[in-house]
Formats: C-alpha cells, sequence, structure tokens
C-alpha cells in the first residue's frame, strides 16, 4: 500500500487528490493537507466581494466529501518536508501543524510516498509597507482573495455607498498593490462589479473610479495580451479594455509599482521611473503571491530549503531556471511533468511551482525597480496540472517507477477568460478573451510566440450567464455530486 | 527598399504585432525599409505593420530625423479632445476619433535601451493612432456602435473582423447544429400560418410534417449537445466555459423547442 500526501485543497489540490483517489481505489491512501475547513471556488469571491453573494454560497464543507472520497482529511498546514526522512528512518515525510479538527497546534509528522504540493500562494500583503504584515491584510484595504476576505470587502464598500447617498464623493481604487502582482483578471472583474452596483444603486455621479496596475499596457493580464472576440470583431485586449474603461468613465493608471500604503493614500512608482500618489475611500489591490514558506531538511536535519524551492518559495519542479535574457525565452524552459528534480516522488501542481521566467515582456523603472506582472495559474491550468500529476503519480504507484509520467505544459494550453462586466442578466457582454498558447512558443509561431489563427468560437451567451454556470459547475464537481468527474478543468 | 503599404481590405491590418525581442541587422533593416517607405509616400508616421511587418515598431518623423519607437506602450495620459483623423489603411475616410492630449510613452531605441517620453496635442494623437495599429486596431474600433456601424456601411467590403478577413469561418462545427435547429424550428412556426388557409388533409399532413420536424430539432439537438462537447476537448483550451456555453445554449434551444411544441400540439393539431 502506498500513500500520496496533497498539501492544499485549492483546485490544483483537490482536482489531484479526488482523481488519485478515485484512480487508486482503496489499495492505496489518499491523505490531504489543508488548514482550512471548506473549498472555496475561488472566482465567486469577486460577487462576494460586493454582496452578490454570500460567503456560503462561494464555499463548501471540505469534510464530508473527502470521507465519501475515501480521502484521509487532516485539517492542518503543512511546515516542513524530509524528502529523505530522518535519522532513523529513510521514509520522507511531512510536519504539519493542525488548524482544526480539535488538535488545533498539535504537530504531527506524516510519512509519504508521494508528495504533491499543491499549497497555493502565500497571499504576501507583507511585500508592500502598509498593504498589510506577512500575509495579513492591513487596515487600509480590503482584498477579494479568500472569502472572508471578500466578505469585508464587501461589508465596507456598503460603508462607502452609504456616505455616497449622504452626498459625499468617494474616491474607489482597485487593481494591484505591488509590481510584481498576477491575477489582474481578479481586480479586472472586480471594479466593473463595483462599478456596475455602484451604478444600480444610481450614485455613479458620486464615485470616482479608477484602475491600479503594474501591467505596462492595459489588458495585459499578465500575459503579454489577449485576442478578444467582441460582437463578431477580434481585437486585441488592450484596445478592448481601453474602450470599456472609457465608456464606464474609469480612468487608469498602468506599470505601476504600488510601494506603500496609508490611511486614504497609496504611493506609487511608474515604468517611467516617476512618483505619484493617488487618493482613495475604498480601496482593493491584489497581493503579490510567495511560497508558502515551507522549509525542507535533509536526513542529517541540514535546511535544504533552497535546493527543493526557488527563492521566491514555489517549489523547483523540471523547468529550466537557468537566468535568461528575454530574447532567449523558450517554451521548452518550462515545466511538462511537474516532478521535483531532486526527490522524484515530489511533484508541485497549481501556483505552487515555480515558473522559469514571466510571460509578459520584462519591464523595469529607470530607478531599477521591477514592474511587471508575474505569470498567472488561474483555475483551469491548475486543475489540468493537478489532474496530470495525479495521473502520473497513480502510474508510478501502479506500473513502476519508469512508468511514463503525463504531461501538461503551459506552453501547450491555451487561455480564455469570460468577461463579466456586470452588466445585467439579459443585456450582459458576450465577450471571450482567448490566447494560445499561454506561454509564447517563438520557435513554433515566429513572432508573437502565438498561435493568431487561434480565436474561441464566439460566446453565444452574455458573459454573466457564463459565469453563473460555471460557478454551480465547478462547486457541483469538487462536490464530487455523480458524474463529477465528466466536468472539464 | 520602398515596401508596399497595406490597404483595405488587406486582413493583415487585423494582425496584432510581436514585441521586439532582437536589436540586430534584421531589425535595421525593417526601419530602413520603414523610413525609405515614409520618404517615398512623404508620410510623417508608420508603424511596421502598416507594410506588413508584424513587430511593434513605429517610426515617426520628428523635424528631419525618423525616430524609431520600439515596444512602445502608454503608461500616463490624460485630458481628452476629438480630433478628425484619417488613416493609411482606409483612403478617403476621415473619422471624429477621441484621444488623449497628454501622454507618457515607454519605448526601447533601435538599440535596445529603454526610454521614455512625455508627448502633448497632436504629437500624442499621432502616437496613440499608430500604436494602435501595432496593436491590430485602427479607429474603428475607438469610435461608438453606431459610428463603426456606419463606417462598415460605407465601406465596400464592410469591416475587417479578423486577420484572416473572416474568409476562414472562426465559428465551430457545432454551430451548424444550433443553426440547423433553428432553422427547422422556424419552418415548423412558418407552417403555423396553415390552419389560417385551409383545414381538412393539407392541415393533417402539416400536422403529420411538423411531428417529424420536431424530432428532427430533438436529434439535432442531441447532436449539438454530444458533437459540441467533443469538439470543445479537441482544444485543450478553457472547456469549461465551452461547456457552460453548450449547457446554456442547449438549455436555451429546449426552451425555444417546448414553446414550438406547444404551437404544433395546440394549435396545429387538427
Amino acid at each position: 500500500m502506498a500513500r500520496l500526501v496533497v498539501l492544499g485543497g485549492g483546485v490544483a489540490g483537490h482536482t489531484a487528490a479526488t482523481f488519485a483517489a478515485d484512480w487508486l481505489g482503496k489499495e492505496h491512501e489518499v491523505v490531504v493537507v489543508t488548514p482550512n475547513a471548506k473549498w472555496n471556488w475561488i472566482p465567486s469571491n469577486i460577487w462576494v466581494g460586493v454582496g452578490e453573494m454570500t460567503k456560503e454560497d462561494v464555499t463548501f464543507d471540505l469534510a464530508p466529501v473527502y470521507e465519501k472520497a475515501g480521502i484521509t482529511y487532516k485539517q492542518a498546514k503543512a511546515v516542513s518536508i524530509n524528502p529523505e526522512g530522518s535519522a532513523g528512518s529513510d521514509k520522507p515525510f511531512v510536519t504539519i501543524e493542525y488548524t482544526g479538527q480539535g488538535k488545533t497546534g498539535q504537530s504531527e509528522e506524516v510519512s509519504y510516498d508521494y508528495l504533491i504540493n499543491a499549497t497555493g500562494p502565500k497571499l504576501n500583503f507583507g511585500a508592500t509597507p502598509g498593504l498589510g504584515e506577512g500575509s495579513q491584510l492591513g487596515e487600509h484595504t480590503v482584498s477579494v482573495c479568500t472569502a472572508d476576505h471578500a466578505e469585508h470587502a464587501a461589508h465596507e464598500l456598503e460603508k462607502v455607498m452609504e456616505k455616497m447617498r449622504k452626498g459625499q464623493r468617494q474616491k474607489i481604487l482597485i487593481g494591484t498593490g505591488h509590481g510584481m502582482c498576477t491575477c489582474q483578471g481578479a481586480a479586472f472583474e472586480y471594479i466593473f462589479n463595483v462599478e456596475h452596483e455602484i451604478r444600480k444603486a444610481g450614485l455613479r455621479d458620486m464615485a470616482d473610479i479608477k484602475w491600479i496596475a503594474n501591467e505596462a499596457f492595459m489588458g495585459d493580464f499578465g500575459m503579454g495580451g489577449l485576442h478578444m472576440k467582441v460582437g463578431g470583431y477580434v481585437v486585441s485586449s488592450r484596445i478592448f479594455t481601453e474602450s470599456l474603461f472609457a465608456e464606464r468613465g474609469v480612468d487608469y493608471i498602468v506599470g505601476a509599482h504600488v510601494n506603500k500604503v496609508e490611511k486614504g493614500k497609496v504611493s506609487y512608482e511608474l515604468l517611467d521611473g516617476s512618483f505619484g500618489e493617488e487618493e482613495f475611500d475604498f480601496s482593493m489591490l491584489i497581493p503579490p503571491f510567495a511560497g508558502v514558506g515551507l522549509k525542507a531538511y535533509n536526513k542529517a536535519g541540514e535546511d535544504i530549503t533552497d535546493t527543493v524551492f526557488a527563492p521566491n518559495g514555489f517549489m523547483k519542479v523540471d523547468a529550466d531556471y537557468t537566468p535568461k535574457p528575454y530574447e532567449e525565452w523558450k517554451a521548452s524552459d518550462w515545466p511538462r511533468t511537474y516532478q521535483n528534480p531532486t526527490y522524484k516522488n515530489m511533484f508541485a501542481a497549481g501556483i505552487a511551482f515555480a515558473p522559469p521566467h514571466i510571460i509578459s515582456k520584462p519591464a523595469k523603472s529607470p530607478n531599477g525597480t521591477v514592474i511587471n506582472p508575474t505569470p498567472p495559474r488561474t483555475g483551469m491550468p491548475s486543475g489540468i496540472i493537478g489532474k496530470a500529476v495525479a495521473a502520473s503519480i497513480c502510474d508510478l504507484i501502479k506500473k513502476g517507477s519508469d512508468a511514463h509520467l503525463h504531461e501538461a505544459s503551459m506552453a501547450e494550453m491555451g487561455a480564455a477568460c469570460v468577461a463579466s462586466a456586470g452588466k445585467g442578466w439579459l443585456d450582459g457582454q458576450a465577450a471571450a478573451m482567448t490566447v494560445y498558447p499561454v506561454v509564447p512558443d517563438y520557435e513554433k509561431y515566429p513572432g508573437t510566440g502565438r498561435d493568431t489563427d487561434y480565436t474561441f468560437g464566439e460566446i453565444g451567451l452574455a458573459g454573466h450567464w457564463i459565469k453563473h454556470i460555471l460557478h454551480y459547475l465547478f462547486i457541483y464537481k469538487a462536490k464530487l455530486k455523480p458524474f463529477w468527474k465528466v466536468i472539464p478543468e | 527598399m520602398i515596401r508596399n503599404l497595406i490597404r483595405y481590405p488587406d486582413p493583415t491590418i487585423r494582425l496584432i504585432s510581436a514585441n521586439v525581442r532582437f536589436f540586430n541587422d534584421e531589425l535595421t533593416g525593417w526601419i530602413t525599409d520603414m523610413v525609405d517607405t515614409m520618404k517615398a509616400n512623404d508620410l510623417d508616421a508608420l508603424s511596421a505593420i502598416l507594410i506588413g511587418i508584424q513587430y511593434n515598431v513605429i517610426v515617426i518623423k520628428e523635424g528631419e530625423q525618423y525616430v524609431p519607437y520600439i515596444n512602445a506602450r502608454l503608461i500616463k495620459q490624460s485630458d481628452k479632445a476629438t480630433f478628425t483623423e484619417r488613416s493609411l489603411y482606409y483612403p478617403g475616410i476621415s473619422v471624429e476619433v477621441e484621444r488623449f492630449t497628454k501622454v507618457t510613452l515607454i519605448y526601447e531605441d533601435e538599440n535596445g535601451t529603454p526610454r521614455h517620453r512625455d508627448l502633448e496635442g497632436e504629437e500624442a494623437r499621432r502616437f496613440q493612432q499608430y500604436l494602435d495599429y501595432s496593436f491590430g486596431s485602427t479607429f474603428v474600433d475607438r469610435v461608438d456602435r453606431e459610428m463603426k456601424k456606419r463606417i462598415g456601411d460605407h465601406l465596400e467590403f464592410g469591416l475587417i473582423t479578423d486577420a484572416r478577413g473572416g474568409s476562414c469561418p472562426t465559428v465551430f462545427y457545432r454551430d451548424y447544429f444550433r443553426r440547423g435547429a433553428k432553422g427547422v424550428m422556424a419552418l415548423i412556426v412558418a407552417s403555423f400560418a396553415v390552419p389560417f388557409f385551409t383545414s381538412g388533409p393539407v392541415r393533417e399532413w402539416g400536422y403529420a410534417i411538423d411531428k417529424c420536424l420536431l424530432i428532427a430539432v430533438v436529434a439535432l439537438m442531441i447532436g449539438y449537445f454530444f458533437y459540441a462537447q467533443f469538439e470543445a476537448r479537441q482544444y485543450k483550451q478553457c472547456t469549461s466555459c465551452q461547456t457552460g456555453n453548450i449547457i446554456g445554449t442547449t438549455a436555451l434551444l429546449a426552451v425555444q423547442l417546448v414553446i414550438v411544441s406547444l404551437g404544433v400540439f395546440f394549435w396545429m393539431a387538427p
């Protein structure tokens, strides 16, 4: 009997664990270690953040689902990995610290045969002074990264809307809180949902809404831009977003590294080396991501964190991490199997793996500050990678250590986003953004690195409908209701 | 070398230009060609895509100098004004377009050194227009829907929808099933006129045919549902959004089918 331990129960971890448990059956054990008691469908947090949905709508208890799936569930956070075992035993193990199940604070060593690191990111609020401390959200801004944060955001939004009702003009600032953030898409959706709520309440003329982001151009989204198909026309996401912002009367600042947040004010540096300040009454700024800070020790108990993890705290996998200039980036630098090069029984999936480099064009201000989006790893690639890693481990367990590993390169994956700009049920904008592949393959597609012929068939329904269908579809799938396996990632 | 300027309806204009990654002789060659073409046509600005080079290079004539701007982006913009713009791509058309009158751009020079610059007024406007070409756009994308339609109606071949000129459909084959189902339903609805004119055997025939057509609609919908899933899986691309779309589209078709069936069984039935 083999034991697979999955660290993290987000999209990647949950997908990997549930598929592995299904494929391995009862002969082998699957353990999930996650500090949260609930599963959260993160994309819908946007709606929680404007009060359109509640926290309960976007989360559910993990325990009954894992019990049904035959997965051992430990509500705990992983602290360290000993991939070589300890002095007394060769069996590798992870050290975990419980956060629930009546054992809060207790430590335990969980041995494993295979490990999937799918911890997701640490929300690194501490990277920007005033944005927060460590992974804790600060007092000046709000966030929609977790369901709790989103609930708080909705609360704060209601407060500023109340002030607008009283005739006080309010400034709203939404975007990224550091020069090296990802997830611009979430902030993008949030700003338009906030705009929609304010408009719906008849208060639009009482609000100045502004966007601030680390992208070098509007619509970069950490991928160097995408194609939009709107009303039959294919346009660059830059033109689309700029037009949308102009139409909704939203101003924007791009190429910005927010370097300080104070009460009612952010300071930032721009890509031309200039500095600026922006006042706000309500601000949602996405924090940068870092690894969760797992440590690794060898048999002798010496710290080998640098061997296992990249400097940003994400786990090293089968990528080419040699530092290279922009012109030498290759699609083949990106990982295919997500196996750790040193310890072959360790894999990473989702945001937890260390990307070899960014996807957008790198950029620095004349002062040397790096201001460019880091690579997005959204739900779909995370799910696909999680499933591929689970399949590889199942084969390793069942067919032996020379089994062929499953591959899922982001240089062979497309991305599509449905833009839901908060526009009502019947007249919502039918817009889809696409890009293929996510990671440019300059050898296969000279120039842009992207397949220019590859545009998504137009979405016939309003963005809102799709978003709602996806919400229910994914929560249904994650709850392992009948036929969950046929629902794609 | 003087190159040909691309003109309407060449769909190349819709290509989104790549970032320049190599600052080498090839780039110098492109810039030389752009300058030659500008001199030959007496132009004061040019984007590389306008002579068919799909890279983000813009050359602006400043005094007697031709200055290349590579991988340019606008990072600051303020103050808007309406300008009358003409486009090399659409000879003979001028359009009122709103542009920023103050912008800050970042770019690289021909050696790859990062630089930035503030532009105002006409210079700012011109740069925005030529940067849009590099992003696969013309002023058509900067006007409101109504104006866009008017331009489209005015143009001989309509607006250019995508980089392939719309000649190769970007729709999926699944849409033929959907259109088929809709077409058959339209036929059934058309047959609802029959009882106004006649009763007796013709109407009975109509009723019988309608029933067969309803079965055909159901078959097409089932075909759509499963073929669409198959087609969605052929691409490793947001299969989930596509699935959402398929489910929603099928549900809408089902609602339409119910309405049409009610018509058949309560109105057409003799």
